[in-house]
């Protein structure tokens, strides 16, 4: 090991020195010594005249040692030496504060992690500082992130601010492989300029020529990403310049990108990019929509010019949105919003904010518990380490000196403490990445541990280790000399019952209590969301999307292969029931508009309620276990009458009150549809929400392109397995799913071999995925409650034990004059369970204070859940009173004689 | 030792690392002979506590205008670190020499000026 020989150079050159140092005053001595003996004195005498004529041995030598030592870093080695042995003589000491250290570090780590990635990060492009994004903003709202449309874009070319703008939709599925098997994947259709404006690196050959991209009728091109580079060709450079099958036609690999560029919007990470001349991809399944001014589709960056800073933009673009406004008879509410390209979407910011919020707000409450922890360790330490620091004093150690090793220990503590925090910070992020949403989008949540993030953790590590070394080193080295040399070998006094130590536990326990309380809370909330009713079926379902609009199919025809899908699905054995939607429920976001009864057309006070859209197949209830409340499923046998729709409970409770929906009229969508059925409310977006409206309208009949951007979902209903042996795990097509998903499959693929087949799952691992947020809370929660607990009880056993060990003396005086066993053990038991009382009920009253915060992740519990908030309590008393009971024990066991025979 | 307090002057800082260097302009020479040395040629008037004078030596072997080594002398059998001017030594003590020298006439001249005239 390379450290160790240099520790062990600095060593052998100081024991060298030392040495020669204690040689040269030897000899002088002897020396002096001799000629005294031959001016005729007596050898003892000589000796002792030598000694005097030299003057102080000891202090000579230590200054010249002190001449010697090369200060910073002898001094730092010599202190890491002793601060090393100190640890090691007490690994127990050392594992629980660089172990709580650590998680406290760790935690914060990943949080930091996740906000550099967001928000710190620059892109991985050309001058990252003057790409911007423009995005529409409502000056009503002040909501800002919005897109633009196409002509809107046209016009901001003009503007002066910036060299050049690009436009692109970074949410543009396709059927990329061709052949037998293609595969659906998730790209960016931009302007033919994106990448000259973008400037991101390219792996192999070139971006797209601005001047012909963007024309249609030019051959078609596409530049993949680095990782659909990897997957589909192996990274073989010889691609660039073949085609590739795309959406069932041949399109020209022109570029890759390097590993590094993941698109210019936060999270969604394009697998390819097409330009502006393969428009008829969108055009084909959402109309024309570099037409329509109010269409609003696109996202748009910016290079700013050398000169220009983004104020200035900003008013040039403020000037821009009137004319704009006033040329196209728009209110005065739109305007133009400009920020750094390659930040979070601003219109998800709240959510995420409040999201992080509350992981810092746990993160920073166990980092401080695992703080406190240390530094009450520390202080223990310290006063168990009196005599040795009183002893170091005496012989002249300075305070600094001293100060400085005690924090050089503590330092050493936490750099440990930092480091395993920042693996443990590598460990978890890596499963981010892995992290299932149930959008279908190519959300990407990885998050890189980078070196911004080690040294945030080795930071953060020294900033606990002076906050929380520094103090308990200031303490020990603040000694009354005399009275601790001569009193700690008998225990000094209680001076300190009442101290620093008693504060910081009761703040630890308080915290605890506060973690606890979340961890309760969440985990209430999530037993809950297993109790509420979806009013769907999850169980037996296997759910397979596909998307008939990606080979630029016309609607009939998409029609017809919908109608042959279904047709060999519901053929398959094993399948009760099959049907088709354009949303599964439980997807976070789904298609919605508002309706209002026709029959309140005209009044203006008539609500318009907001309505999630659902295009489906017959069965689709009967498949989807949602109760048929009454009137008629879609039919595909009968002749499909136009504008009909069925509406859920909550949609006919708000549009006709109590009366019955049938046959009733609603208007919404600029359509005018007839109301044949009637169905139970289940779940729409997410497990917590209350009752949604939804109309269903029946998707053989009315399918169009553009629906959904997720695609169609086949849903089957298998038969129920008959034993455990084939419970399938969750979305794995193994076992009992794997005869009918194979067979699933080719019932769709046989209708057309082109069909790119995806997010195959089964309902029960769809409804985990909504979980996510409240999942992620919980483990969260869990894990910092339970290592606050770990800590806090360490915590409160450390300051009991070491008041009683402290105590010994006055308990075996008590002992003696006729205080009971049971009467010492209920005295140090009451006052260790006194500060955890108080901790916790400062920490209730945090929790309550906090309470609100808490509020919209929690479903089906109160932020103040009666039982959590008696239960929490009772366990941190329990699990204290075991960490007060040991030492307690050891009190009533003192023996008096023992103690006072010591005196 | 045996001479009395009154005639004993304790050494100016700074002197010493001057006398010491002017004791090794002649010849290498290790502690002991060093104090001697100061004290039999100012007739024990300044006194050198032994001990002092190796911080002295060691600081300025440190900064270069010593170097030492352990030697034999003839007449012994015991090895004793022995000392010598470098180069930046023997510069230092004309330096620090001719300094000194002008300090102490400037000192004479204002405490006995009459002598001087």
């Amino acid at each position: 090991m390379q450290w160790r020989r240099w520790f062990g150079r600095g060593r052998q050159r100081r024991d060298d020195r030392d040495h020669d140092i204690e040689r040269e005053i030897r000899a002088h001595l002897e020396l002096e010594a001799e000629e005294q003996r031959d001016r005729g004195m007596p050898a003892e005498e000589a000796r002792y005249a030598a000694q005097r004529t030299f003057g102080n041995q000891a202090l000579v030598g230590e200054d010249l040692r002190a001449l010697w030592g090369t200060p910073a870093l002898d001094a730092l080695i010599q202190d890491l030496r002793y601060a090393v042995r100190t640890i090691r003589r007490s690994p127990g000491f050392a594992a629980i504060a660089i172990g709580s250290s650590a998680l406290g570090i760790g935690a914060c780590s990943i949080i930091f992690a996740i906000v550099n990635a967001a928000v710190f990060k620059p892109l991985p492009v050309d001058d990252p500082g003057r790409l911007m994004s423009v995005s529409e903003s409502d000056r009503r709202t002040g909501e800002t992130g919005n897109e633009l449309s196409y002509l809107d874009f046209e016009d901001l070319r003009h503007a002066r601010s910036f060299e050049a703008v690009a436009a692109s939709d970074p949410l543009v599925p396709a059927a990329i492989g061709g052949g037998d098997d293609p595969q659906r994947h998730w790209g960016a259709i931009v302007t033919a300029n994106y990448f000259k404006v973008v400037r991101p690196a390219f792996a192999v050959g070139r971006p797209f020529d601005a001047a012909r991209d963007d024309k249609p009728g030019e051959p078609p091109v596409v530049v993949l990403s680095y990782r659909l580079w990897q997957r589909l060709f192996g990274g073989d450079p010889s691609v660039v310049g073949r085609p590739i099958t795309l959406n069932k036609r041949p399109v020209t690999v022109i570029g890759v990108t390097a590993p590094a560029f993941r698109g210019t919007d936060v999270g969604i990470v394009p697998e390819f990019w097409i330009p502006f001349s393969m428009i008829d991809e969108i055009e084909a399944r959402q109309g024309p929509v570099t037409r329509n001014r109010e269409r609003y589709w696109l996202r748009v960056v910016g290079r700013l010019r050398p000169n220009i800073d983004a104020a200035a933009a900003r008013a040039e673009l403020e000037v821009f949105a009137r004319t704009l406004n006033a040329s196209f008879g728009r209110g005065a509410e739109r305007g133009f919003a400009i920020e750094r390209a390659g930040q979070l979407d601003p219109r998800l910011r709240n959510g995420v904010l409040v999201l992080f919020s509350v992981a810092l707000g746990i993160t920073v409450l166990v980092l401080l518990t695992a703080c406190v922890n240390v530094a009450n360790l520390l202080l223990g330490r310290a006063s168990v380490r009196r005599q040795e620091i009183a002893t170091r004093m005496a012989l002249g150690a300075s305070r600094a000196r001293l100060v400085r090793q005690l924090v050089t220990e503590s330092l050493l503590l936490a750099m440990g403490g930092g480091l395993a925090g920042w693996l443990l910070a590598l460990y978890v992020c890596s499963f981010l990445g892995l992290v299932k949403t149930p959008l279908g989008w190519p959300l990407d949540l990885s998050v890189s541990v980078d070196y911004r993030v080690l040294l945030f953790s080795i930071g953060l590590a020294g900033l606990t280790a002076m906050a929380f070394g520094l103090v308990p080193a200031l303490r020990a080295t603040k000694l009354n000399l005399i009275a601790d040399v001569k009193a700690s070998a008998l225990g000094a006094g209680t001076r300190d019952r009442f101290g620093l130590r008693t504060g910081l536990v009761v703040t630890q326990v308080a915290i605890c209590a506060v973690l606890l309380l979340g961890m309760g809370l969440f985990l209430r909330s999530l037993h809950a969301t297993d109790t509420i009713d979806l009013g769907l079926r999850k169980d037996n379902l296997l759910l397979l999307a596909f998307d008939p609009s990606l080979d630029r199919r016309d609607d009939t025809q998409a029609r017809q292969l919908l109608r042959t899908v279904l047709d060999r699905a519901e053929t398959v054995s094993g399948v009760e029931s099959a049907t088709l939607t354009t949303a599964v429920p439980l997807t976070f976001i789904i298609n919605n508009t508002d309706f209002v009864a026709d029959e309140h057309a005209n009044d203006a006070r008539a609500p318009s309620i907001r309505t999630d859209i659902y295009s489906v197949g017959p069965r689709f209830f009967e498949t989807m276990g949602i109760r048929f409340v009454a009137g008629d499923d879609f039919n595909p046998g009968r002749s499909p009458r136009p504008d009909v729709a069925i509406v859920n409970d909550a949609f006919a409770h708000a549009a006709f009150g109590g009366s019955s929906p049938l046959g009733r009229h609603v208007l919404g969508n600029g359509r005018n549809l007839e109301i044949v059925g009637l169905v139970a409310t289940a779940k729409s977006r997410t497990i917590g929400e209350a009752p949604r409206p939804a109309i269903y309208l029946p998707i053989l009949q009315e399918y169009t392109a553009g629906q959904s951007a997720r695609g169609i979902t086949l849903i089957a209903k298998t038969r129920p397995c008959p034993g455990p042996a084939c419970v399938a795990p969750a979305g794995s097509e193994s076992d009992a799913g794997v005869a009918s998903v194979a067979a699933l499959r080719e019932a769709i693929r046989s209708a057309d071999r082109s069909l790119a087949i995806f997010d195959i799952r089964t309902m029960e691992s769809h409804v985990r995925d909504a979980l996510l947020v409240p999942r992620l809370a919980r483990t969260l929660s869990a894990v910092a409650g339970g290592t606050g607990l770990v800590i806090a009880t360490i915590g409160v056993y450390g300051v009991v034990s070491f008041a009683v060990a402290r105590r010994r003396r006055e308990l075996g005086v008590r002992l003696a004059i006729g205080a009971r066993p049971q009467q010492v053990l209920a005295m140090v038991l009451r006052q260790g369970l006194t500060l955890v009382l108080i901790g916790s009920a400062l920490g209730v009253l945090a929790a309550v204070g906090l309470a609100p915060l808490t509020a919209s992740l929690l479903y089906g519990v109160a932020p103040i859940d009666p039982l959590t908030f008696v239960g929490v309590p009772l366990l941190l008393l329990a699990v204290a009173t075991l960490a007060c009971v040991v030492p307690a024990r050891t009190a009533a066991r003192v023996d008096p004689v023992d103690v006072l025979r010591t005196e | 030792m045996r001479t009395g307090e009154s005639t004993r002057l304790s050494l100016l800082q700074g002197t010493l690392d001057m006398l010491i260097l002017r004791t090794l302009r002649a010849r290498a020479a290790h502690g002991h002979e060093i104090a001697k040395h100061i004290q039999r040629t100012t007739d024990e008037v300044l006194q050198v506590e032994h001990g002092s004078l190796y911080p002295a030596l060691h600081r300025l072997e440190k900064k270069g205008l010593l170097t030492s080594r352990w030697e034999t002398p003839k007449s012994g059998s015991r090895e004793f670190k022995y000392y010598r001017l470098t180069a930046a030594g023997r510069k230092q003590l004309a330096r620090e020499g001719s300094k000194w020298k002008q300090l102490t006439d400037a000192i004479a001249r204002v405490m006995w000026p009459a002598e001087e005239n």
